[in-house]
């Protein structure tokens, strides 16, 4: 499944949630999360980390991954966790307007 | 990466890349990547495959994940460096306010010095920078000048001035290129009638005037070349907006209301507009045609009709652009020369030449500048030789605190902080130091300026406070500069510091390096203010030379007063149709006055002390005509008998006047010029002198006098003679009465004839009553101008420089305060101690002596054409300076050295 333009963002945000987490971290977390179904290119992934770095939503640190190596560290920042939480709540008003739009029953006018 | 910016390959140095940042990042991905697929069962190349599949375009990626790389980057730096700057700034705070003196007399010495630039940047300003108020486009205006050699001598002139027929000439010549204006040098004048009278200042001007300068009336208009017809102008003016409301309290319909001005009403047609004062430095409140300037007739021609009788206009020039300067000299000297050919009979000057100066008075090519102008280019220098006083000051109180911070900065550089960073904290602190010096020099400089302005250009519309944004912005440039000059050194002296010697010695030992810089600072600050002082010494006894003139007269005790009368013909004076009138209300009031207590005596006479005299043909015995001398002619005043026991003048041979020589036979006192120019080897009592002609009655020579100055404070010895005011020869009647009072009673006494002539002399103007003292001073305060400004800025670098050599002993006593305690407790007698101090204070002032006086020697040309009757290599001046500053010596290191040997050495020895 093709990923909605936008919301690869929050998805992010979301993944940093849990605890600050390197780019391949962050993109296996999508991966199983979504039970393989939503397909995120790696690229687009760390062009998505970057720039919410320079718009100070995520920060970045450099550190030791578990196995030792020398890895790039992002976490929330609190614009970032107020940001995560207002593109949360956008997306679940999205998804109950879709959802109410796609039941409804009754004939247009 | 080739067009990646130059400086950032330096920043390389000390930051890791952005490429190799990202590098990093996918590298590890990759890796895990690789890893994960390998794991899930792949073959290395599948999973390699695989891994650049999932990853996308790598290329274009990469460069935008640089392009988001390099703003952060940016970024971070900035912010990196506003964070150090706090702290720096921060620091800084922190250990000025440690030392709350240390930092007070910085700022103050710095204040001063800076202050003292900024009182003089606004009046050099206004003389050399800022044109005119009011004047459009000022670049195109020029004004007119005539260099001629036609005045004494073979010196050569350079005058500001032209007659009307002049003027006209040189309009039509250079029309269309070039538009002139003319106009008089601003003056007082008269505003109101006979006994309500305020002095104004006013220029009359060609109907031009306003056109040429670009400028528009606020309200009304300006007058037309129809009012202004030469000899028939119409009575309309055009007053200030400053006038408008200082006169008329800015009424708006003052349009129309007439104003009495110079004895004529004039009807007020327009008002200039905000802040115009004219173009010259002399601010004018009004505008009148210059046709409708009174002036009597030059012989049988009106004043204007003359080639160069009436030389009263200054020209103002707009010229068109690409003109080039040369070609207003070049048509203007020929049109001038030619006018010199046609309307001068009399010797007319053909090697004239016009040249063309800027709007700004002060750089025009006058040979003489007025003497304020003179005064502010020298203080300019003075100015910032003592900010370099300060400078130097500064420099050397930071260097003295830097070493006895050596063992602090050593640990911090050993803490591993950066010397560029160290170096960046401690110029910090002094452009603080700076900072705060500027800020109360911009108060103390909007004083001093606005007393400077009030001294040397009194006359002068200044369109700007004394404070405005262009003198503090120069101020606060100034400070900057000041601040990194003057903490650069010591900046770089604390850093450049040996860890473990600066960590074992402590505070105790002074560089060498740095003590060999710090005496050299306070011996050229010693110097400088020398220099400074020899300066102030030479206007002073320049000053004093010229009160020890000897005038001939008591001029604290004169007084003299006359009368004038308008003339019949026209609204300018004349008294001669009110001659025998006016003698005998002098006459009159000369008995009065004999009774008003605090005169001492009265006289009349044809002309008041220092006010003039007539000049006549002169012969002596066979005929010969009198020679000139000095190029001046022979001075007559014919004087009532009391005349030199009023004015003071002293016999020197001889007899004064009886009242019997009004009737007896002619007789004559000359002064001893006279006596010795005209009979070098005779005794001249009793010789004769003809006046008008060789055949007329014989004047015997009776009595010498002093010589007595006729004009000016100034002068070269003049041929004086008296007569008897007699009504049988034409130098009578009397027009001036003379009277001498006690000098603590002259000012009642002034008013008294004041009142008392205006009683007796109804008819006439109102009476012009003078003291000598009066008459004296505007030619005397050049003079005092010079002595009092230069010694004050002599006084204030010597301050400065005080302060600066008692630091530099301090702290160095300070410094040795260990060694000396060892002389103590080896068993030094305290005068010994008092000695050593004494001798390192007097060893550096004498230094800064020697250098200071040779340069002062050197320098002092630069004030030589202001000084009177006083050598530039003046002993008494360079004897003075030096005690002075000798004294300074010793009471610089008079503290120190009681402290050094009051110091316990038990006490100093354990402090170590």
């Amino acid at each position: 499944m093709e990923l909605m333009h936008g919301t690869l963002d929050a998805l992010v945000l979301r993944g940093l949630a849990w605890g600050p987490k390197h780019g391949y971290a962050v993109a296996r977390w999508i991966e199983e999360s979504s039970g393989d179904t939503l397909v995120v290119l790696d690229g687009a992934l760390y062009t998505s980390l970057h720039r919410m770095e320079e718009k100070r939503w995520i920060a970045s640190e450099w550190g030791a991954s578990p196995t030792g190596r020398r890895a790039k560290f992002y976490r929330l920042t609190p614009l970032g966790r107020t940001q995560l939480k207002a593109e949360a709540q956008s997306w679940t008003d999205y998804v109950a307007a879709v959802a109410r739009v796609m039941q409804t029953r009754t004939q247009p006018a | 990466m080739t067009d990646e910016p130059r400086w950032r390959r330096y920043l390389r140095f000390w930051r890791r890349s952005v490429a190799s940042d990202i590098d990093d990042e996918l590298e590890f991905h990759f890796e895990q990547r690789v890893q994960q697929f390998v794991a899930a069962g792949a073959s290395r190349e599948e999973a390699v495959a695989r891994t650049h599949a999932q990853f996308g375009d790598e290329r274009s990626v990469r460069s935008v994940l640089m392009g988001i790389g390099e703003r952060i980057a940016q970024r971070d730096d900035r912010a990196g460096a506003r964070d150090a700057l706090r702290q720096d700034i921060n620091f800084a705070l922190r250990s000025l306010r440690r030392t709350p003196g240390f930092s007070a007399a910085i700022a103050a010495t710095l204040a001063l010095g800076i202050g003292a630039n900024a009182a003089i940047f606004s009046l050099a300003d206004r003389l050399f920078l800022h044109p005119p108020t009011g004047v459009a486009d000022p670049s195109t205006i020029h004004r007119l000048y005539v260099q001629s050699n036609w005045s004494v001598g073979s010196v050569w002139e350079v005058r500001a001035n032209f007659g009307y027929r002049a003027f006209a000439a040189l309009d039509s010549a250079l029309a269309p290129r070039a538009q002139l204006a003319g106009y008089t040098k601003v003056d007082s004048m008269s505003m109101g009638d006979k006994d309500n009278v305020a002095t104004i200042r006013g220029s009359y001007t060609t109907a031009d005037f306003f056109s040429v300068l670009g400028v528009r009336p606020a309200i009304g208009r300006f007058y037309s070349a129809d009012e202004n017809v030469m000899g028939a102008g119409v009575l309309v003016a055009v007053i200030s907006d400053a006038l408008w409301h200082r006169h008329f309290s800015g009424d708006s319909v003052v349009l129309g209301r007439t104003i009495t001005v110079a004895r004529q009403r004039y009807t007020i047609v327009g008002i200039g507009p905000r802040g115009f004062t004219g173009p010259d430095l002399d601010a004018a409140d009004i505008w009148l045609p210059l046709g409708t300037l009174p002036l009597p007739k030059i012989g049988n021609r009106e004043w204007f009709e003359s080639w160069r009788s009436g030389s009263i206009l200054r020209v103002a020039a707009r010229v068109a652009l690409g003109t080039p300067d040369a070609w207003l000299s070049t048509v203007g000297t020929t049109v001038y020369r030619r006018g010199e050919l046609a309307g001068v009979s009399n010797g007319p000057d053909t090697s004239a030449t016009v040249l063309p100066g800027p709007i700004l008075e002060a750089l025009g090519p006058s040979i003489r500048p007025a003497p304020e102008v003179a005064i502010i280019q020298r203080l300019i220098g003075v100015t910032i030789i003592v900010l370099l006083i300060a400078c130097a000051n500064v420099t050397n109180l930071l260097l003295a605190r830097a070493i006895s911070r050596r063992r602090e900065i050593a640990v911090r550089l050993a803490l591993g902080i950066s010397q560029r960073r160290l170096i960046a904290q401690l110029l910090t602190e002094s452009l603080i130091l700076s900072g705060l010096g500027g800020a109360a020099a911009i108060v103390a400089g909007a004083w001093f300026g606005s007393v400077l302005r009030a001294m040397l250009m009194p006359r002068t519309h200044f369109a700007n406070a004394p404070l405005d944004a262009r003198v503090a912005l120069f101020t606060l440039a100034v400070a900057l500069i000041t601040g990194i000059a003057a903490g650069l050194a010591p900046a770089l002296q604390a850093t450049r510091t040996e860890l473990t010697s600066a960590l074992k010695t402590g505070a105790r030992e002074g560089g060498g390096h740095g003590a060999r810089l710090r005496t050299t600072l306070i011996v050229s600050q010693v110097a400088l203010s020398v220099l400074l002082l020899y300066g102030a010494g030479l206007f002073v006894r320049s000053l004093s030379s010229v009160q020890r003139i000897d005038l001939g007269y008591d001029t604290k005790r004169l007084i003299s007063a006359t009368v004038d009368f308008l003339s019949s013909d026209g609204p300018y004076l004349d008294r001669t149709p009110h001659r025998d009138e006016l003698a005998a209300g002098l006459a009159i009031a000369a008995e009065q006055m004999k009774h008003v207590p605090g005169v001492e005596e009265t006289a009349l006479a044809t002309a008041p002390p220092l006010g003039g005299y007539a000049m006549v043909g002169l012969y002596l015995a066979g005929g010969t005509r009198a020679p000139r001398i000095n190029d001046l002619d022979p001075a007559i005043i014919a004087v009532t008998p009391s005349y030199f026991a009023t004015t003071g003048m002293r016999l020197t041979r001889g007899r004064l006047f009886v009242d019997a020589d009004a009737t007896g036979a002619p007789v004559v006192v000359v002064n001893e010029t006279t006596a010795r120019t005209y009979w070098p080897n005779a005794d001249a009592l009793g010789k004769c002198v003809f006046f008008f002609a060789e055949t007329a009655p014989c004047h015997t020579v009776v009595g010498i006098t002093k010589d007595s100055h006729m004009g000016d404070v100034i002068e070269k010895p003049a041929v004086a003679m008296f007569l008897p005011l007699t009504a049988r020869h034409p130098f009578q009647p009397a027009a001036y009465l003379i009277v001498r009072a006690a000098p603590e009673h002259v000012t009642r006494v002034s008013e008294e004839m004041r009142r008392s002539l205006r009683r007796i002399l109804p008819n006439g103007e109102p009476p012009r009553v003078r003291t000598t003292a009066n008459l004296l001073e505007p030619q005397l305060r050049p003079w005092r101008l010079g002595a009092s400004l230069f010694t004050a800025f002599g006084v204030l670098a010597l301050v400065v420089a005080a302060i600066g050599a008692y630091s530099v002993i301090a702290y160095s006593v300070g410094q040795r305060a260990h060694e000396m305690s060892v002389r103590v407790a080896l068993g030094a007698q305290s005068g010994q101690i008092v000695q050593l101090v004494l001798s390192y204070g007097l060893r550096v002032i004498a230094w800064g002596i020697v250098i200071g006086i040779a340069a002062a020697l050197v320098f002092s040309r630069v004030v030589a054409s202001m000084l009177y009757n006083t050598s530039t290599h003046d002993p008494v001046v360079v004897t003075a300076v030096g005690a002075l500053l000798i004294l300074v010596a010793v009471v610089a290191s008079a503290g120190p050295a009681w402290r050094a040997m009051r110091a316990d050495p038990a006490v100093t020895l354990r402090a170590e």
